[in-house]
């Protein structure tokens, strides 16, 4: 076929098709179920053994062991880069990747969030 | 790499001289025509090889993916290999698929991508936004199976972290079938549209003599008749598993090279094929130790890893020392081999050319920077350095430029000029 009879139809097939884009934030797609949003932690199974402090690119955890075995576990969200190796590192699942993406904040200590907690 | 000076002398960037990076072309032009090029990089810098010495082995599979936005998997691929090679590791078969299928669903997207800015360079938009819509098919999916569209983060050492589902493979199979109806459609209209010869047909011509003379890799070196690729000639993953061809041509020229990569992609489904329906069963990972246990046990040693990224070969070195840190870590990305060929195609070409035949050997510039010395083009030249000369050098260019007042980063008030750097303790 010539090339003209290749483009027109192709051409006017793509009028009658929807647009590609969606019409954020009106319109939200949905996450995959892997998708890596910010990390949501659980005090309750963490032991403090800090590795996922070890194994953080972007040094957005923090694991304090205070002398009478208080572990303060702190994450900032504006330096985490989404990796989710804490979620890899972590011996007893106490991290996960959450879903949550709409993170921008204009007060800087919204991004931090901190537990403290006796072990 | 400069020539005869003649004529008129245009600067060509460093801002946006084709694509949104930087890099700098000094162009020579007699009328119309250019008649010599020199070019600059580095603009771009971030001293990556340095901060990599500073991180463990499973931090820096993160910061080297972040190399780049479009290779992510190719770099920490390569990364991960050597790493494995140091520490004799056995990577599973079914983590061997995996990585393969990213790979490949990544080289789609950014031949998709290259598809789209070439059209946009040569004035073809309507090319630019059909490539880009139809390349949101292989980002969907990469999203899907690894949870994000950029930096996939799937390589492991020793492995793979995430699992393909059943699920999954039917909506890899159901997607492939979608877009090798809109690659047919390309390779059909592509070369023989009439914008697209008329700007692409002998123009940014690499004869073979001269991509094998200036090491060419990729589709540049493909695309003059240098059937160079990792994937056949030292094998890494599954490819010496799957069937593929190598996709060759021989005029050298855009045309060529954009036939070729539109052919790689065609190749690229097939191997996807292949891999989704033959996957073996099987663990994601070499050792079932937690990652500290396995960098505790990286030897003194040191391993150069292969990888046929989209853009061509790339090589990682990393030398380790016996601590979870490694030595050095040299990345030697497929730009850089390929960048004397532009300033050579360059020569005789037209001024209107430059973006394309810029764009053309798919350079990615942010890649590329990894040191920026300017020597007199012979090596060892009187202003090439060694490490301890150039250590030596940077630390005297930093005290010179702490003397001049420079606007604080530190506070709020960002315009404020009262501080100033090298008066750091």
């Amino acid at each position: 076929m010539s090339i003209p009879g290749k483009l027109i139809p192709e051409a006017l097939k793509t009028l009658g098709k929807d647009r590609a884009t969606v019409s954020y934030p009106k319109n939200k797609r949905t996450m995959p179920d892997r998708f890596r949003g910010a990390v949501e932690f659980e005090p309750e199974p963490c032991t403090g053994c800090g590795m996922c402090e070890r194994h953080c690119a972007a040094d957005a955890i923090t694991v304090e062991t205070d002398a009478d075995g208080n572990v303060t576990w702190s994450y900032d969200v504006a330096k985490c880069m989404f990796c989710g190796q804490c979620e890899e590192s972590c011996p007893t699942d106490a991290i996960v990747m959450g879903q949550k993406f709409e993170l921008a904040d204009s007060e800087k200590p919204s991004f931090e969030e901190s537990y403290t907690f006796d072990r | 790499m400069s020539e005869q000076k003649a004529g008129t002398e245009i600067p060509v960037g460093p801002q946006h001289p084709s694509l949104k990076e930087p890099a700098n072309f000094t162009l020579n032009v007699d009328g119309e025509v250019i008649t010599g090029a020199e070019m600059k990089l580095s603009y771009n810098h971030r001293g990556i090889e340095q901060a990599v010495l500073g991180n463990s082995y499973i931090e820096n599979i993160y910061l080297l993916e972040r190399i780049c936005g479009i290779c992510s998997h190719a770099h920490t691929s390569a990364f991960t290999q050597g790493v494995e090679e140091l520490l004799d590791l056995d990577v599973p078969p079914r983590a061997r698929y995996i990585r393969t299928l990213i790979g490949e669903l990544e080289r789609i997207h950014s031949h998709m991508l290259w598809l789209g800015v070439a059209g946009h360079e040569i004035g073809f938009d309507t090319l630019w936004q059909y490539a880009w819509r139809d390349r949101e098919i292989v980002m969907d999916l990469l999203e899907e199976i690894t949870g994000n569209r950029v930096h996939y983060s799937i390589n492991t050492i020793g492995g793979v972290r995430e699992d393909l589902t059943d699920d999954q493979r039917e909506t890899i199979l159901a997607g492939m079938d979608d877009l090798q109806e809109r690659i047919d459609f390309y390779q059909e209209t592509v070369p023989n549209e009439q914008t697209v010869r008329m700007r692409c047909e002998n123009v940014g011509v690499v004869p073979k003599d001269l991509a094998r003379e200036y090491c060419a890799v990729g589709a540049v070196g493909r695309a003059s008749g240098v059937p160079t690729d990792v994937r056949k000639d030292a094998p890494y993953a599954a490819y010496d598993d799957v069937d593929f061809d190598v996709i060759t041509d021989d005029r050298g020229d855009l045309l060529a090279r954009t036939v070729v990569r539109i052919g790689e992609i065609a190749q690229a489904i097939r191997i996807i094929r292949q891999v989704a329906e033959r996957i073996p069963e099987g663990d994601l990972k070499a050792s079932a130790k937690p990652p500290q246990a396995l960098l505790a046990q990286v030897p003194e040693d040191d391993a150069v890893s292969r990888y046929e990224a989209p853009r061509g070969e790339l090589i990682h070195y990393i030398r380790s020392d016996g601590t979870d840190t490694p030595a050095r870590v040299h990345i030697r990305v497929p730009t850089l081999a390929n960048w004397p060929t532009v300033v050579e195609s360059l020569k005789g070409s037209y001024i209107a050319d430059t973006p394309i035949v810029v764009a053309g050997i798919d350079p990615c510039i942010s890649c590329t920077s990894r040191i920026g010395v300017e020597t007199d083009g012979s090596h060892g030249g009187e202003n090439a350095f060694d490490l301890d000369e150039l250590r030596e050098y940077g630390i005297d260019w930093y005290d010179e430029r702490g003397n001049v007042e420079r606007p604080s980063t530190a506070g709020e008030g960002r315009t404020a000029t009262d501080g100033t750097e090298g008066e750091r303790p």
